[in-house]
């Protein structure tokens, strides 16, 4: 999967173009189910989940641009935020509004720090090999379950500001290693 | 360890409510600054992309079917057939009517309210900045007409580039000119296009020197931006 494909295909939803839309569910659906599915852990909920957010995916094509994040960067995160949506709700957690983050209009000045943040992005995953398994499982438990921090304190059975701290401590060993 | 572990400053902030973490005031509070503090936006953007590589850990499961189908009678107002159907008839569907494109700006510009002062702007910009035009839209008391910016990059050799407005709507996009390298465009604008303008999508694309030769864009689409108010 090319991603300036994507990215090609997600401009030309912004323009109305349905071919463009069909290949982008081609090429993506199955990646952003499987998210659904793991942080819902119910196949309709899922589906429902797949379903929204693709509604979401062509109808805020036109302003991707603006976010400033990559192409699967912004398809997965908008996917990420209807999941959440949907997990907080069954949950009864309805109070809260939706996460907004895919609505962000956040880009960068020039071209060099796109790709600085881009490429450095990439290396999440060595950097996650760096973090203790405690801190690492806490920030995959927030991203990928959706968890609260009260949730994650029952995990992990210890108390709630132990488990902020955990987490920010993660946030910052990320951050450091990705910097380096 | 001591106190400074525990230290938050904005980027782990940034990281928590990427996350979802922030809740209640915490994330009241950290939405309020995001409205005003564009380094902000930026650190959470960042988070946002960094994480989204989790998802590259969970294993892919093909949707069934009736997803896609689901998908397109949601947005199109039709199945695999009537392909044809207009796009204001989408808008109706997918928005309710009247109303949906200023909710649009609305949510764009963080709630604020579109008022007669306010001014029409957008910037149209690839995904890599290597074009950018910036686009104001003179308010209607002072001539109809919109002013393009190229602020950087311009059209290939021996090609020009197109600026289009696609309408909530609007059947297919519509031509409003062709842009000239290193300066200021200003292109006439009618009073429907006028009043087409809050919340539609303008895109750039690459054409032929002469503009598009069937009406329709042609080549690469290299930006889009959304019209966007900004308070005057």
């Amino acid at each position: 999967m090319v991603s300036d494909e994507i990215e090609d295909w997600i401009m030309r939803c912004g323009l109305g173009d349905r071919q463009a839309f069909d290949r982008l569910y081609t090429a993506t659906s199955a990646q952003l189910f499987g998210l659904c599915v793991r942080i819902l852990k119910d196949r309709a909920f899922a589906e429902d989940a797949l379903q929204e957010a693709f509604v979401r995916i062509w109808q805020r094509s036109g302003s991707y641009v603006q976010t400033g994040t990559s192409p699967m960067g912004w398809l997965v995160t908008v996917t990420r935020n209807v999941a959440i949506d949907r997990l907080r709700a069954e949950k009864g957690k309805g109070g809260e509004t939706s996460l907004i983050l895919d609505m962000i209009e956040a880009p960068d000045p020039n071209p060099e720090d796109v790709a600085l943040a881009r490429s450095e992005a990439q290396r999440i995953t060595a950097c996650f090999g760096e973090l203790s398994a405690d801190h690492a499982d806490a920030v995959r438990g927030a991203y990928l379950d959706g968890q609260s921090y009260a949730d994650l304190a029952a995990r992990f059975d210890v108390p709630l500001n132990t488990m902020r701290s955990w987490l920010r401590r993660g946030l910052l060993a990320l951050r450091e290693c990705l910097k380096r | 360890m001591s106190m400074q572990d525990d230290r938050r400053d904005d980027d782990t902030l940034a990281g928590e409510y990427a996350l979802g973490l922030l809740e209640g005031d915490e994330r009241a509070a950290f939405e309020a600054r995001l409205k005003d503090e564009a380094d902000l936006r930026r650190r959470v953007r960042d988070w946002s992309e960094r994480l989204s590589r989790l998802s590259g850990d969970v294993a892919p499961v093909a949707p069934p079917d009736r997803i896609k189908e689901a998908i397109e009678t949601r947005l199109f107002g039709d199945g695999a057939e009537g392909k044809r159907r207009s796009w204001a008839r989408r808008w109706l569907l997918l928005l309710g009517g009247l109303g949906a494109a200023a909710a649009m700006i609305g949510i764009l510009i963080f709630g604020g309210i579109l008022s007669e002062t306010d001014q029409l702007v957008a910037e149209i910009a690839a995904p890599d900045r290597s074009v950018i035009v910036d686009i104001q839209i003179s308010p209607a008391r002072e001539g109809k007409e919109i002013i393009a910016e190229i602020t950087s990059g311009g059209p290939r050799p021996d090609r020009a580039l197109e600026l289009w407005l696609i309408a909530d709507g609007a059947e297919q996009p519509v031509s409003l000119g062709l842009l000239a390298r290193a300066d200021v465009v200003r292109l006439p604008l009618s009073a429907a296009q006028l009043r087409l303008l809050p919340g539609a999508t303008l895109a750039i694309s690459d054409e032929p020197p002469g503009g598009s030769p069937t009406g329709l864009p042609t080549g690469d689409v290299l930006g889009t931006g959304v019209v966007i108010a900004r308070s005057g």
